[in-house]
């Protein structure tokens, strides 16, 4: 009995980091309204930094967290105000080629830098640190880390899109976007700092994950699955929705896996699909 | 005194239709000009030209002395200028409250803000959380007006106002014309309903499949001048 609590605790706890995956392509499809197929290499180009910044640089991880914050707004500010703004004013189709090329030019990229070998980034025993919560039902350190992480970001990011003047601009833009331009919003720039904040939320992603899971070049599809079926589970209405995604998908692998250790991955794309065909719409949609 | 705005030889193009052609129009500091004319006659293009938001055009626009015609619409409107859009154009799912904010962050700073849009348009006060879908015709009218307003304007541009909405609204809505005024804002209103264009304006304008076919004093220009111009013979 306790065995199996334990186990829910730790999906819910690993729902957090999935949540995180799925935040910045929430997002991207709510607001900017493209589906960024290189979101998961983004992620696991963070990672690699996150590799290098902490082996080859020797700086402490949480430093190194802290470095990547800015490294992720800066690149989705630019990748934005580079090259999906081109991209968008001419169709919807060539914007999703665009980042499918990306996706491509970042592993090759990656595996040109670092090899294709798996790779993980020790955080010096934090990793296997657990603490006790109640009875006998431990957690471990990092996930709970991240599973804080998760909602502080969630926090933050409500914050900026419902209580700042910058966040009702955005909100703005991803509800009408051609009255945005009749009463002179800057889409492009507007658009670059919504993107910013979707590199933060990969920077974040990466930099945990490199602590939580090895990684590798190809790592990045994977992780854009996942989050592409969090995003599709919960719906664009609320990124706390994002959060019980996250958490459905994680507790759909740990059953799985109970049943059979390769069955874990299936049964969460299994249960997304099943949810998908009832509720296509997402847990919850926009109102 | 000068004009406020001043259009030369304004022309509109969408791909190869050619849609104002050659509008001189001018509207001084402190008047009100309506612009009248049937459907398809130009009126909105030209208002659209002026604030930056049509595919091609071609002529001057002058607004406080200055040739705008190459200026991107935030810039025109942090300059002065707002645009009231045909078909209201809200925020459907932003507040009446965050979409007037709207207005206050892409206009000028000035003396409107929201306290004085919620005075003008008290019903709108009452429901400051409400989201604009949700409210009826006339109040989503009050909030595209306000939401201009919030951008301090030296010059309104209003696009068909009354469209869609009772006569009790319709009432309404031009009895705050002249509080607006009393800001010190010029407008510009696109008006089917002559009869209403005529008494809230000092200059109407008339256009014509594209063209300006009469041009005067609202209190001078006769009914028979307007039927003309408004048709064509
Ligand atoms: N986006 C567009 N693309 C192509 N043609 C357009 C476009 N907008 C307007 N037109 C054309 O330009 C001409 C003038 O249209 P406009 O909307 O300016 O007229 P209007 O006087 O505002 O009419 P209404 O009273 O119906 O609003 C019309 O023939 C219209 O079909
Ligand atoms: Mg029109």
């Amino acid at each position: 009995m306790t065995g199996l609590l334990d186990q829910i605790i730790q999906a819910v706890l690993l729902g957090g980091l999935y949540a995180i995956f799925a935040l910045g392509l929430a997002i991207s499809v709510g607001v900017l309204k493209f589906i960024n197929v290189a979101h998961g290499d983004l992620i696991v180009a963070m990672s690699f930094l996150m590799l290098t910044l902490t082996n080859s640089l020797g700086l402490p991880v949480p430093v190194a967290l802290i470095v990547l914050i800015p490294v992720g707004a800066g690149v989705g500010w630019l990748l934005q105000f580079g090259l999906f703004q081109r991209a968008a004013s001419q169709n919807e189709l060539q914007i999703i080629l665009i980042t499918f090329g990306l996706s491509v030019i970042i592993q090759n990229g990656l595996l040109g830098l670092y090899g294709a070998d798996t790779r993980k980034v020790t955080a010096g025993g934090i990793e296997m640190a657990s603490i006790n919560l109640f009875g006998n039902i431990n957690a471990g350190v990092l996930p709970l880390i991240i599973f804080v992480t998760a909602c502080l970001l969630i926090v933050g990011l409500e914050q900026i899109l419902y209580r700042t003047g910058l966040g009702i601009q955005i909100r703005a833009i991803a509800d009408a976007p051609a009255a945005a331009k009749l009463v002179g919003l800057r889409l492009a720039g507007l658009m670059a700092v919504a993107m910013a904040m979707v590199g933060i939320t990969e920077a974040v992603s990466g930099g945990l994950m490199s602590i939580w899971t090895n990684f590798d070049p190809s790592s990045g599809s994977s992780r854009l699955l996942i989050a592409f079926e969090v995003v599709v589970l919960a719906g664009l209405g609320s990124f706390w929705g994002v959060l019980v995604g996250g958490i459905i998908i994680a507790l759909a692998q740990t059953f799985g896996g109970m049943i059979d250790s390769a069955f874990q991955m299936l049964a969460g794309h299994i249960v997304f699909l099943v949810l998908f065909l009832f509720r296509p719409q997402g847990l919850f949609p926009k109102t | 005194m000068s004009a406020l705005l001043e259009l030369r030889g304004l022309n509109v193009f969408y791909g190869a239709f050619h849609s104002v052609h050659g509008v001189d129009i001018s509207c001084r500091e402190g008047e009100v000009l309506s612009l009248i004319g049937a459907n398809g006659a130009g009126k909105s293009s030209t208002l659209r030209a002026i604030i930056g938001q049509v595919p091609r055009v071609t002529g001057e626009i002058r607004f406080a002395g200055e040739d705008i015609s190459r200026r991107t619409t935030p810039e025109r409107i942090s300059s002065g200028i707002a645009l009231v859009p045909e078909g209201r154009q809200l925020f459907p799912n932003l507040t009446i409250e965050e979409n007037l904010k709207i207005g206050g962050y892409t206009g000028q700073k000035g003396s409107i803000g929201l306290a004085e849009v919620y005075e003008i348009f008290p019903a709108l006060s009452e429901r400051r959380k409400q989201l604009a879908r949700l409210l009826s015709g006339g109040q989503q009218q009050m909030v595209a007006i306000g939401r201009a307003l919030m951008m301090n304007p030296r010059l309104l541009l209003c696009d068909e106002i009354s469209l869609g909405l009772s006569p009790k609204i319709i009432a309404e809505i031009y009895e705050v014309l002249p509080r607006i005024r009393d800001h010190g804002v010029s407008m510009i209103l696109v008006e089917q309903d002559i009869a209403r264009a005529l008494s809230a304006s000092d200059h109407v304008a008339c256009m014509l499949e594209g063209r300006i076919s009469l041009a005067g004093p609202s209190s001078e220009v006769s009914r028979e001048q307007i039927a003309a111009s408004y048709f064509g013979e």
